[in-house]
């Protein structure tokens, strides 16, 4: 495929301008901002339309906008490719919703070939990159170089290397086999082993399992179901035959019954009469049925009581006399009673005074006042014979010596009468301590008059007498205590000998008898009563046993007078068998009755074979689908890791052994080898170092040498040569060694691959003419005419 | 003498080959089953039907609970009419002893080799199992069959195709005999295959090789005899194809679906559409896509027997020397091109194309 020729209507600084492009090498020079990278933009736009491939929906990529026209109305234009020998117009309206975005027309009959073509999955337009064969990303990342040292190199090297490990792998930068692989990984996984669980597989294959367990058990189950059904029918036989059985025991049993019930009925007449009888008798002693056996003995219990307190009473009488008489008697002997305390301490303040009166100090005291009252007597008498004497001496002696006898006398006299006082004092003495001792003794007397005693032992006589006279008054009135107790008790004993008379007349009254004889015939009479009413109730009893709780009548109504009467001897035998027989049906009922009721449950209790089956079914079909998915997935997986490795084998050695040769060339044999990795890292053998150095060591310039000769490598191993190749800006940072190295393989290269070459330089242009490169030169001018 | 003819109950059928969405919406087919006949027997009530035929397979499988066998011969007991079964290939097990008390019913008759023929007032119905059938027994019957009465015969089994497992006898020599009405089950589809030979075919019918109309035969017991198909099924089965193309999306697809399925059958009936064609790469035909189209339709199933829409020859043209034409060419030399495997890798690897 070749560009012949660009026809812009619209684009950029671009309107209604065209530019020629020739086979080889063209090389279109100008300035920057002259619109080279416009023009590059153009054929991409022409090509591709602006639409972001990387996206699943219609989205336009950045240089939309960039290069829509703010002059005019009309973006777009027409590119002229020569494609398989044929041209064709390739015209784009880029403006958005467009009717009619993109024609494509046969240069030379102008027919359309549009429709013809495959749509485009994302801009839903005709696929030009397909009907070229040439994908978006091979042209993005081979054929279309722009200066790679301005672009963020990082960001391009990883997108060349994943194209690059996309087409040793596939043989296409496109396609991405490993990212298949992982698809159908991931599809696998999803999908999941028997081991995993929590993935569908293994939870159909658990499922399974499960309701294999369910369909085993039930139909287990219904095997026993079917048993016990065909035992419920054995069963159901018997008891058809054992109801039967029953039936006609039943009236078998039936007429014995009668004949005994009419046998009873008699018997049950008898006794009926024989109450009646005894009911009349019952009715004549009526009067007597109220009495209470206790009141008889509650009789004889008060009149023993009444005996027995008679007597106590007559023997309280008797005491009540004798302690009176002696009362009486004691009180004839008992004296005034006299305050015997007052005694008692006057005794003792008598018996006191006898032990401080001294009676031996008195005596004395007595015999020396008697001859005390002598001396004085005979002083006295002395003092008046002197005085006496004096006198006459005096009378005598008057005129011659009367002082001399005063004086005599005098002294004489003085003597005396000093004697005299001197005794006197000694009587008064004497006189006083008789005083006291005599008024103790009248003290005494006095205490003893007041008793009446005349001595110490009148005293004592009438102490001891009075002391008696207590003791007789404590008796006295130990005795009258006595008597009022007595007393008391004895009025008490007559109360109650009221009390129980009463009681006596009560119960006499209440039967109406006058005494105990009464009493016991009233007794006697009531034991009658009582004995026939038991009587009564014992043939009631005995009636309502025969009867067994129904009524006379009813009974009567119940026989069958007419009915042939039948030995009922065997009836306990038969009745016997019947309930044997009851109970034998009974237990067949309950057997039928619970077996089925337990089939019935269980199968509730149970999913239906059909259901279990259907589930079953959908699950085992879940499961094939999975497994053979699986088997396909895992098949699909196969194909492609198995392409890959003959892609691998084949592909990688050719791929390094054309970008040897590029780099060898451009670099002029500094670098001559080229190894990639598995991660497809490269490192470069250095003929300088004699190494091989990772790309991190290189300049610029040998940098982006080494990825041109990647691409030209890839472009050649794709075997791409019949596609253009569009180069802006590429050399820049080479030297002019290495340009010229480089514009010597465009030279081989552009024999048989159109070459479109934008540059800012003039070199490119002088170069090519220096090694006869032949080429078409474009100069821009700065400002592109309009 | 009014008379019903059905067959083919099948009833605790299991439906292999239909896959309900839901344990429920299969529940509710079984249960729809079993309505039909529940339904047929009202029927019989209403119209005061004299006799009815069931000829053979009333039950799908020998696991049936006991309860529902008893609960069904409880009703056939309460009807007026009296019923006459033949056992057929899928009920041999009403031979167990646990059902003994079936014949206890006074109002249903059941056929034995030493019981063969049930004559009341005005009819001999004659009756075979499908084990006990023999053509001697067959022509001890006709021998002794009073011709002045309404003589009918009850068979369940094939009499067309020797190759069937339960191959009864060719209808020539069924023909041969002077029945008045031959009441035959075993064969879904109802058919007369003479004016007096007919299979009544099932009630309802239970997957889709079973799409023609379905119901039972009613008719009046006289010489000749007079007897017409009734049809009587509550849903049938239909399956439609598809065909899609390269251009067709989910958008289309629904319309092609509403222009061959009516607005009633959409409604009422189980529809399989089978798509075939080829299409687009991206147009994923998916089960989320189908439940989503199946919300409008009581029971749709799809069949995708679409291919994807790549030429193998575009491919390895388009994808030239690349892994996509080296697989196929793989594939060309195994001779191994219609395997599944082979479109699903070359699928992702497109879908993956340009993944970065």
């Amino acid at each position: 495929m070749k560009i012949k020729q660009l026809i812009i209507q619209g684009f950029g600084q671009f309107i209604n301008q065209s530019f020629d492009f020739k086979d080889g090498l063209n090389i279109i020079e100008g300035l920057n901002e002259s619109g080279k990278t416009t023009l590059h933009a153009f054929i991409e736009a022409m090509f591709f339309g602006f639409i972001n491939p990387d996206n699943k929906r219609k989205t336009y990529l950045e240089d939309y906008d960039r290069y829509e026209p703010k002059t005019t109305d009309v973006y777009g234009g027409s590119l002229i490719i020569e494609h398989d020998n044929t041209r064709y117009r390739i015209t784009r309206n880029l403006k958005k919703q467009n009717r009619n975005p993109l024609q494509i027309t046969k240069e030379t009959t102008g027919e359309t070939i549009t429709d013809t073509l495959d749509i485009d999955p994302i801009s839903k337009t005709a696929d030009v990159g397909k009907w070229l064969n040439l994908p978006y990303p091979l042209y993005q990342n081979t054929l279309s170089i722009r200066q790679l040292e301005a672009k963020t190199k990082d960001n391009v090297g990883d997108l060349l290397m994943t194209r690059l490990s996309n087409l040793t792998t596939s043989a296409t930068e496109t396609l991405a086999p490993s990212k298949a692989v992982a698809h159908l990984e991931s599809k696998l996984q999803a999908i999941g082993s028997d081991r995993a669980s929590t993935k569908p597989y293994a939870k159909t294959l658990a499922s399974i399992q499960t309701l294999e367990k369910q369909k085993e058990a039930l139909l287990t189950l219904h095997e026993t179901h079917l048993t016990q059904k065909a035992k419920v029918e054995t069963k159901k036989t018997d008891l058809h035959q054992k109801t039967a059985q029953k039936e006609a025991l039943e009236s078998t049993i039936k007429r014995k019954e009668n004949t005994l019930k009419r046998n009873r009925y008699e018997a049950i007449k008898k006794l009926i009469e024989e109450k009646e009888v005894k009911q009349k008798h019952l009715e004549s002693l009526d009067t007597y049925k109220d009495f209470n056996p206790e009141d008889l003995e509650s009789y004889q219990k008060y009149t023993h009581e009444l005996n027995t307190q008679k007597e106590r009473l007559e023997e309280f009488e008797r005491s009540i006399q004798e302690t009176e008489t002696t009362v009486h008697q004691l009180k004839q002997t008992q004296a005034e009673p006299i305050d015997i305390d007052t005694l008692k301490e006057d005794r003792r303040k008598i018996l006191e005074l006898e032990r401080t009166i001294d009676y031996q100090t008195l005596k004395t005291l007595k015999a020396e006042q008697n001859q005390q009252l002598n001396s004085i007597q005979a002083l006295t008498t002395e003092k008046t014979r002197l005085e006496l004497n004096k006198q006459k001496r005096l009378k005598r002696w008057f005129l011659i010596l009367p002082l001399f006898i005063v004086v005599i006398y005098k002294l004489k006299l003085r003597k005396i009468i000093h004697r005299l006082i001197n005794l006197r004092n000694q009587k008064d003495l004497i006189d006083r301590e008789l005083e006291t001792i005599n008024t103790l003794i009248d003290e005494k007397k006095k205490l003893l008059t007041k008793y009446q005693a005349s001595s110490d032992e009148a005293f004592e006589d009438y102490y001891e007498k009075a002391l008696e006279n207590l003791n007789l008054i404590q008796t006295i009135n130990t005795q009258t205590e006595t008597l009022n107790t007595l007393t008391k008790k004895r009025n008490t004993l007559q109360n109650t000998i009221k009390t129980t008379k009463e009681h006596l007349k009560a119960l006499e009254h209440k039967y109406d008898v006058k005494d105990y004889e009464g009493l016991k015939n009233t007794r006697d009479k009531h034991k009658l009563y009582s004995a026939h009413k038991r009587d009564i109730e014992t043939l009631k009893t005995r009636i309502n046993d025969q009867l067994d709780g129904i009524d006379f009548k009813t009974y009567e109504a119940s026989i069958d007078f007419e009915a042939k009467p039948s030995d009922p001897n065997d009836l306990d035998a038969l009745k016997e068998t019947y309930e044997t027989l009851t109970t034998e049906i009974q237990d067949l009922k309950l057997f039928i009755e619970r077996t089925e009721s337990q089939i019935e449950t269980e199968e509730k209790q149970h999913l239906p074979l059909e259901t279990i089956e259907q589930l079953l079914h959908q699950h085992e079909s879940k499961k094939a689908a999975y497994v053979k998915e699986k088997a396909t997935i895992e098949q699909a997986r196969k194909r492609i890791e198995a392409a890959m490795k003959t892609i691998e084998e084949n592909f990688a050695p050719v791929l390094s052994e054309k970008i040897k040769t590029y780099l060898q060339t451009f670099t002029a044999n500094t670098y001559s080898d080229i190894r990639v990795a598995k991660n497809l890292m490269f490192k470069v053998y250095s003929n300088q170092y004699a190494q091989f150095e990772s790309e991190l060591h290189f300049s610029q310039g040998t940098t982006d040498q080494v990825y041109f000769a990647m691409r030209l490598g890839m472009l050649d191993a794709l075997n791409q040569s019949h596609l253009p190749l569009l180069l802006d800006d590429a050399f820049v940072s080479y030297d002019n060694d290495r340009l010229k190295h480089v514009l010597n393989v465009l030279k081989t290269m552009q024999k048989t691959r159109q070459i479109i070459l934008f540059t800012c330089h003039s070199r490119e242009h002088d170069f090519s003419k220096a090694i006869n490169l032949n080429h078409h030169y474009i100069a821009l001018s700065e400002t592109p005419e309009i | 003498m009014k008379f019903i003819h059905t067959a083919d109950l099948h009833l605790g059928m299991v439906m292999k080959h239909v896959t309900f969405a839901s344990s429920e919406a299969h529940k509710e087919r079984v249960y729809e089953i079993e309505a039909a006949f529940y339904r047929l027997l009202k029927h019989v009530e209403e119209n005061a039907i004299d006799y009815l035929f069931i000829t053979g397979d009333l039950f799908d499988h020998p696991h049936v609970g006991i309860s529902k066998v008893d609960a069904f011969f409880k009703r056939l007991a309460n009807l007026n009419a009296d019923v006459f079964i033949v056992i057929g290939n899928h009920d041999t097990f009403l031979h167990n002893k646990a059902y003994n008390y079936l014949n206890s019913y006074k109002n249903i008759h059941f056929f034995s080799p030493d019981n063969t023929v049930v004559k009341l007032e005005q009819i001999d119905v004659y009756g075979m199992n499908t084990r006990d059938y023999s053509d001697a027994t067959l022509a001890q019957m006709n021998q002794q069959l009073n011709r002045d009465k309404i003589n009918v015969l009850c068979l369940h089994g094939d009499v067309t195709n020797p190759q069937d497992d339960h191959y009864l006898t060719d209808v020539k020599n069924l023909e041969k005999t002077n029945f008045d009405y031959i009441a035959i089950g075993h064969i879904h589809k109802h058919a007369f295959i003479r004016p007096h030979i007919a299979y009544s075919g099932n009630l309802e019918p239970v997957d889709f090789s079973e799409t023609t109309q379905r119901g039972f035969i009613e008719g009046e017991l006289a010489k000749p005899i007079k007897a017409t198909f009734v049809p009587f099924a509550k849903r049938n089965f239909i399956v439609k194809t598809i065909t899609l193309t390269t251009k067709d999306d989910q958008h289309s697809l629904r319309e092609k679906l509403n222009e061959v399925i009516q607005p009633n059958e959409q409604s009422n009936d189980f529809i399989r559409a089978e798509l075939t064609g080829q299409i687009n790469a991206d147009f994923k035909l998916d089960q989320d896509l189908f439940s989503l189209i199946k919300k409008d339709y009581y029971y749709l199933e799809f069949k995708d027997k679409t291919k994807l829409g790549l030429n193998l020859e575009t491919l390895k043209k388009n994808y030239k020397d690349t892994i996509i034409s080296e697989i196929i060419e793989t594939a060309e030399h195994e001779n191994n091109l219609d395997d599944e495997s082979l479109w699903l890798a070359l699928r992702t690897l497109i879908e993956t194309e340009g993944a970065s």
